[in-house]
């Protein structure tokens, strides 16, 4: 047969996958070649924050775990012979410890998810459920079960003499009259700290109200926090708050 | 369905075309749905279809028959997981398309076909030599796997980085919420040897909670200072480190003796060392996601991350191993997997499943995956030719050189013909269910009884007439679907002229598997196994993987049936002859004879009362399914039984080791202007011997052809 007449696959569009959507944004966040994809939702967070939230929740928990045991271990004083001084030592360091490495990690996470143009808010926010629970169910049972429950309404109101971009993550299961939220911090030691943040309460169907004010004179950068929720002194998320340069 | 959105696009560009000829080798998971792909009604009929499979039945790796007693015959234990999106997709649309009718067949919707199971099992072997299993029921996560997935939706390091530490901290918010109980029991209820334990599970628990915050804090303490430089290397830094590596120490040894705890710290510590791994090797920026590892081997990877040995020798991460079969060469002693394509398919498996962790099909792979496809390509006006091997493919080069490369002939062998020359009828109904048999239908055949004496899918088959197809007469397009092992012997051409090619077959390697199962006359608890049906790896070898079966029973068709029914399989090594008549023969003595030997020495241990006071198996509890008359005793017994040895080729399971992935060939770059190829072998993104890995691969072969299904529908090819 002739060669022209002979069909031929249509040349595609790429041969391969696009494994990390970051290395293939230009510098004004162009996307290279992605025909078929939206890969950044908009209202997604954006990398950063959730980087530092990851950052915050390694930390996070382990300073409680280890406040928890030292306490607990200095408490109970029984065996204690088999808890070695090292240990309690450790535990208690620790903590003490955990100030000066927070801002280590923060910068690590920060850089790694810097690059890494995380698109999609994606279930990650979520609780996590435990991979394990006892079989008491019979294994069979229906693999549907309702959503996840309503998050927490909060209101947001920010002061600010410049443009303030502000991600609030709150888990769902959270409840919005119990937060507490302290100090923002960047992860420069030497940026002074966001200090006018508070929660009030919510009550009488009106939602809980997260109040920031950013001074004229701080400088910008990202500044963040743990919101805890003081009945059980668990987090409940976490804010972010970017305060742009003077225009 | 919601999927459809896209079915009017193209529809007109495809009128007043000539139809494109496709020719279909192969008929396994990755080919059919090639040809499902390519016949969908919004490309109106532009590719017409022939799909060219050896022997009586399609499925391939998956596929399956029924035996005596239209008892359920497998290549091996096929489980679904819950994160096989465009495996689940396939089958949704199939069956709703299918639209089987209810009242007259029990598998109608695709509800039927696949059931959540959720418990699994990994096991441990104790100093003692005991192995002991750690159960876990998955709990259910949202959706449904195949429902369709949020617009824009992607999956990224940051998010599986984050999960993993919400993973860990559920571990450690489940030690802690054990602790009260212990500590709540009034002394006065206890003797002094219960509080003792009491107190002594508190302390443990509070060590654990301890050092997983310690070691593993300052493990990532020590990577931001690796990866960082610039921070000094002061005293307590040091400190810090040393103080690491030796509460690790102190702790693991003082867990050997508390088995519960020691499995929780064995997950944290792969958790947190897989975390520490991800952010070490720079996997968040790097353009070739977590391809960027896959020349290490996954454990070699996991030491290297800091994880504990005793954690990477787990039942955790053999499980991982042994349900990949990675063992290189079938040698035990050579466990190897990408550690690139591990994670990932961890990562997928724990953090992205919906429904069901597990899903298990209803009746054998090929009554639930092959028929239905088989069933709505007949309708979509596919044609199906049976008993035809290809032996050799041809090529042709144009004057365009290297870019003008291109498939020119098809050898195929015509294994048998059909009587009256029409096309065969391979189903059987079992049930109502339309069923693939374990042997052809030879009433169909012409001679045969000739034909009864052949084995149309082994390899070492052979007889039949030749039948040449050629380029722009008989097809002009090819999607080349069949098992990797089997290439070097069908593409001769290819694999000697194309370095690409030969590269290929040369590292992407294979292993042969092996599996039997049996069916038996006493129950489950009977047998000593009191828990729900469960699916356990890690297990001691030959067998490393069981699942508890029992629930097809109900799906064949015994005058008595039995009471329990269990699968086994795990890798097989090769032996010497492969070139010989007998090999398989030998093989299959071999299969026989592990099996014997395990449930004799090793099923004592999951089923302790399957075994008489000798500690050897109740061979007398095997079920006959062809009722036999004189029913042998003792081992002889077996033979009953079903077992397989899958040593032909294309049957072979598919290797993802490490430094290899980078060989594979994907169905989007073939490097001929005609040919596509579609298996668990291509490079599909998700490069592992498994069934989504087949469907990808299969979208991305019928995308190749017809630019549909576009690359964003495909779940997971756009994956780190
Ligand atoms: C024992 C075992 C257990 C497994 N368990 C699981 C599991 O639990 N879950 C899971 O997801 N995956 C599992 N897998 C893997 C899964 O079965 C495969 O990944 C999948 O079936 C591969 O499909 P495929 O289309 O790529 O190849 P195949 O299924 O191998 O299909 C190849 C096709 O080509 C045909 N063919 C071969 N040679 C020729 C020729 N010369 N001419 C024409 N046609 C030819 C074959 O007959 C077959 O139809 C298991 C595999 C094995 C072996």
């Amino acid at each position: 047969m002739e060669e022209d007449e002979r069909w031929k696959r249509p040349t595609p569009e790429r041969t391969q996958p696009i494994r990390n959507w970051s290395t293939i944004l230009g510098a004004n966040g162009e996307t290279a070649r992605a025909p078929h994809s939206n890969p950044t939702p908009a209202g997604g967070p954006d990398p950063v924050s959730r980087a530092v939230e990851l950052g915050y929740r390694v930390i996070d928990e382990y300073i409680r775990q280890g406040q928890n045991a030292a306490r607990r271990f200095s408490e109970g004083g029984m065996n204690g012979g088999a808890l070695t001084a090292t240990w309690q030592d450790a535990a208690t360091r620790m903590a003490q410890l955990s100030g000066e490495w927070m801002g280590l990690w923060l910068e690590l996470a920060q850089r790694a998810a810097g690059s890494a143009g995380m698109p999609g808010a994606g279930p990650a926010a979520r609780a996590f459920s435990a991979p394990f629970t006892t079989p008491t169910a019979p294994p069979e049972a229906s693999p549907l079960r309702s959503g996840p429950a309503a998050s927490a309404r909060v209101r947001l109101q920010v002061s600010s003499a410049r443009p303030t971009e502000v991600t609030l993550d709150l888990r769902p299961e959270c409840t919005a009259t119990t937060l507490v939220v302290h100090s923002l911090r960047a992860v420069d030691p030497n940026l002074p700290r966001i200090s006018d943040v508070g929660f009030t309460p919510a009550a009488n169907d009106q939602p809980a109200v997260l109040t920031i004010r950013v001074a004229p004179e701080h400088p910008a950068g990202t500044y963040s926090a743990v919101i805890v929720d003081a009945k059980t002194n668990r987090p409940a998320g976490t804010v972010s708050v970017t305060v742009a340069d003077h225009a | 369905m919601i999927w459809y959105e896209r079915l009017l696009v193209n529809e007109a560009d495809t009128t007043e075309q000539k139809p494109v000829r496709v020719a279909v080798i192969g008929g396994g998971c990755a080919a059919m749905t090639a040809a499902f792909e390519l016949t969908q009604p919004h490309l109106k009929g532009r590719y017409q279809i022939t799909v060219y499979q050896p022997g009586w039945r399609l499925g391939g790796k998956g596929a399956s028959g029924r035996g005596p007693s239209a008892r359920i015959e497998e290549h091996g234990l096929h489980l679904w997981m819950g994160f096989y999106e465009n495996a689940f997709r396939l089958m949704r649309e199939c069956y709703g398309e299918l639209a089987r009718d209810p009242r007259t067949c029990p598998i109608a919707d695709w509800r039927d076909a696949f059931q959540a199971a959720p418990l699994i099992g990994v096991t441990d072997q104790l100093p003692s030599g005991e192995w002991q299993i750690w159960k876990g029921m998955m709990p259910p996560s949202d959706g449904l796997p195949g429902d369709k997935l949020p617009a824009g939706h992607s999956w990224t390091i940051a998010d599986y980085m984050l999960r993993t530490v919400g993973l860990v901290r559920n571990l450690l918010e489940t030690i802690r919420q054990s602790e009260p109980a212990a500590a709540q029991a009034s002394p006065s209820e206890s003797n002094p040897s219960s509080l003792t334990e009491q107190v002594q599970r508190v302390l443990e628990m509070g060590e654990l909670a301890t050092l997983a915050g310690l070691t593993q804090g300052l493990a990532l303490l020590e990577m931001v200072i690796g990866s960082l430089a610039q921070y000094p290397d002061n005293f307590v830094l040091r400190f810090l480190d040393a103080l690491t590596r030796n509460a690790r120490a102190v702790l693991e040894s003082r867990l050997a003796q508390n088995v519960p705890l020691r499995r929780v710290w064995q997950v944290i510590d792969l958790t947190l060392a897989t975390l520490r791994g991800m952010v070490r090797f720079g996997i968040a920026a790097d353009p070739r996601g977590f391809d960027a590892i896959d020349d290490y081997d996954c454990r070699e990877w996991l030491l290297l991350c800091g994880a504990s040995p005793s954690a990477v020798d787990s039942g955790w991460v053999r499980a991982l191993y042994d349900l990949g079969f990675s063992y290189e060469n079938g040698d035990l002693r050579r466990p190897r997997i990408a550690a690139g394509q591990a994670l990932r398919s961890m990562l997928r498996a724990f953090f992205t499943y919906r429904g069901s962790f597990f899903w298990r099909m209803q009746a054998g792979m090929g009554d639930i995956v092959f028929a239905p496809l088989y069933e709505v390509l007949k309708r979509r006006g596919v044609r199906f030719e049976f008993f035809h091997r290809l032996r050799n493919v041809t090529l042709g080069t144009t004057t365009a050189g290297a870019n003008g490369r291109y498939v020119a002939g098809l050898e195929l062998e015509v294994q048998a013909r059909v009587r009256g020359g029409g096309e065969y009828q391979p189903l059987v109904d079992i049930n109502g269910v339309p069923c693939w048999p374990s042997l052809p239908l030879y009433e169909q055949l012409e001679d045969s009884d000739i034909m009864r004496q052949r084995h149309f899918e082994s390899h070492w088959d052979s007889g039949g007439a030749q039948r040449l197809l050629a380029v722009g007469t008989d097809f002009d397009a090819v999607v080349l679907g069949i098992g990797l092992g089997a290439v070097p012997h069908v593409c001769r051409e290819l694999v000697a002229r194309d370095a690409r090619w030969r590269a290929m077959v040369d590292h992407v390697q294979t292993v042969a598997t092996q599996a039997f199962q049996i069916w038996m006359t006493e129950d489950m608890a009977a047998l000593g196994w009191r828990d729900l049906p469960i699916n356990v790896s890690g297990f001691v070898e030959p067998f490393d993987t069981w699942a508890d079966m029992q629930h097809l029973i109900g799906a064949e068709a015994w005058s008595q049936a039995p009471r329990a029914l269990a699968y086994f399989c795990s890798v097989l090594p090769d032996l010497a002859g492969f070139d010989n008549a007998d090999y398989p023969q030998r093989q299959r003595q071999q299969v026989r004879q592990n099996a014997v030997r395990f449930l004799n020495r090793d099923i004592g241990q999951l089923w302790p009362a399957a075994t008489d006071g000798a500690g050897r198996f109740r061979w007398n509890i095997l079920a006959d399914a062809a009722q036999g008359n004189d029913l042998a005793d003792g081992e002889d017994r077996f033979a009953t039984q079903y077992w397989t040895a899958n040593v032909n080729p294309s049957d072979r399971y598919i290797l993802s080791l490490p430094g290899s992935t980078k060989y594979r060939i994907s169905p989007l770059d073939t490097g001929y202007d005609n040919l596509t190829v579609a298996g668990d072998w291509t490079a599909c993104s998700f490069n592992a011997g498994c069934v989504e890995a087949a469907v990808m691969s299969g979208r991305l072969a019928a995308h190749a052809i017809a630019e549909s299904p576009p690359l964003n529908e495909i779940v997971g090819y756009d994956h780190p």
